[in-house]
């Protein structure tokens, strides 16, 4: 797919919940799903999820959202959240990039609470892809684990 | 022999009538070398992205050197450029052939050239890691063919300390597969992150400075380099982070009509363990960088 082969999307960032779906469906808009590394839920929860409800959506890296988002392809993020505290709202690894990017082009952010994912069973840092082992064994050592981010709500005003 | 070594310094060359191309593809895994004795063979190898940055330069130079008695140069040009759209082989075509305009000999043109680049690759090196902070605290994206290990030894010349965080680089993973596997293997510390984790890290102050190659640029110093560039000089920009590019030979042009090249979709799953077909999936390879986001650039002319 080409980027001139659509006008523009909604990126969601997060676990997208069942309860969602209905409002996914009558936003009746384009979805960009990020991959959302390492744990693929892109791929692995939410593509699912879309399917089956059958709304149209397309795939992309995390990386690439920058580049949809200069080329003003996208028109709001919906972000997905485990909880909301005094001091902002906590979200998978990423949330804090995705949000600040969405305030840096002046796309609306609009918070969800997100669904229920198994992390055990997916990749859990850059070493790996899909189950892959993407470096020499003996090099496992250096790696910046993932966890959960806090974006604070001065940047999702 | 330099101190630090990466094959990715150098990994393309001619040796007698064959071009010896570093697969990338196979790395960290496998140092294999293919062969090139044809120009639909060095087209394939970089369609397929099998070599790139430094390497498709080397690339294209070999093959004019080897190939030019059955293609002409412009005919070499083309092809290369069908095949990677967004590179500008025009550029490198024009420089062969106003060198060679006096008789001189292509290969000794291509091979000064190449002693050429890198002494400048050793000295912009030398420059920026005078301006980087003790400790450097580096994020860098994709892969700038070795010269990092430049970076990194005259950063201790200069007694600094250094850690890089590297960006996996998604879908091709140069970050991963190519960046981390020549620092680690020369004991350089490094730590592999996800694309997504460059925000909290800046937040974090784990990241004093960013350093990105450029596989394009204009005067005006703005670049077009890997997809996930442009969104690490937003983010260093939003935490006063600098924001440092290396680029060759600017042109004047308006970096927004080049064509940014997008991939087949099924390469963005091209390195997952099961095989995906029947999603869409967009697959920009490149994003633009406007010299408003650029702390300064470290230029080869």
């Amino acid at each position: 797919m080409r980027l001139n082969e659509f006008d523009q999307a909604i990126l969601v960032w997060g676990i997208i919940s069942s309860e969602s779906i209905a409002q996914l469906k009558s936003e009746n808009t384009l979805i960009a799903v990020s991959e959302m590394r390492p744990y693929l839920v892109g791929l692995k929860h939410n593509i699912p999820l879309l399917k089956k409800a059958d709304i149209d959506f397309f795939y992309c890296t995390d990386n690439m959202l920058g580049f949809l988002f200069y080329k003003n392809k996208i028109k709001k993020t919906l972000l997905f959240y485990k909880e909301l505290k005094p001091q902002g709202l906590v979200g998978i690894c990423g949330s804090l990039y995705v949000s600040l990017l969405s305030k840096l082009h002046s796309i609306p952010v609009q918070i969800i609470p997100q669904g229920k994912f198994n992390f055990k069973s997916s990749d859990l840092d850059a070493l790996s892809l899909d189950g892959k082992c993407l470096i020499l064994k003996k090099d496992i050592n250096f790696v910046e684990a993932p966890k959960e981010e806090i974006v604070s709500w001065s940047v999702l005003k | 022999m330099d101190k630090y070594y990466s094959p990715l310094l150098f990994p393309v060359r001619l040796e007698d009538d064959i071009i010896l191309v570093l697969d990338e593809t196979e790395l960290p895994f496998e140092e294999v070398f293919i062969p090139v004795k044809e120009l639909n063979e060095a087209i394939k190898i970089l369609s397929e992205m099998r070599t790139r940055a430094f390497g498709q330069v080397l690339l294209f130079f070999y093959s004019a050197v080897l190939f030019r008695k059955k293609y002409s140069l412009d005919e070499i040009v083309m092809r290369f450029k069908e095949a990677r759209p967004t590179f500008d082989f025009s550029f490198l075509g024009e420089l062969l052939k106003k060198e060679t305009k006096e008789g001189k000999d292509i290969e000794e043109v291509v091979n000064h050239f190449i002693s050429y680049f890198d002494m400048q690759r050793k000295n912009r090196m030398k420059k920026l890691a005078s301006n980087l902070p003790n400790p450097a605290k580096i994020l860098t994206i994709c892969n700038i063919n070795g010269e990092l290990l430049y970076l990194y030894e005259e950063l201790k010349n200069l007694e600094k300390e250094v850690i890089f965080y590297l960006s996996e680089t998604r879908p091709y993973l140069q970050g991963s597969r190519l960046t981390f596997w020549e620092l680690i293997r020369n004991n350089i510390p490094a730590k592999l992150i996800c694309d997504n984790q460059a925000a909290i890290l800046m937040q974090e102050k784990k990241i004093n400075a960013v350093i990105v190659g450029a596989d394009r640029c204009n005067l005006k110093n703005d670049i077009i380099n890997k997809i996930g560039t442009y969104p690490l000089a937003r983010l260093a920009r939003y935490f006063d982070i600098p924001f440092y590019a290396l680029t060759q030979y600017p042109q004047d042009l308006n970096i927004d009509s080049i064509s940014i090249e997008e991939r087949p979709e099924q390469e963005v799953f091209m390195f997952l363990s099961k095989k995906i077909s029947g999603i869409r999936a967009v697959y920009p390879s490149f994003d633009i960088t406007k010299n408003e986001f650029i702390t300064s650039t470290y230029e080869i002319k």
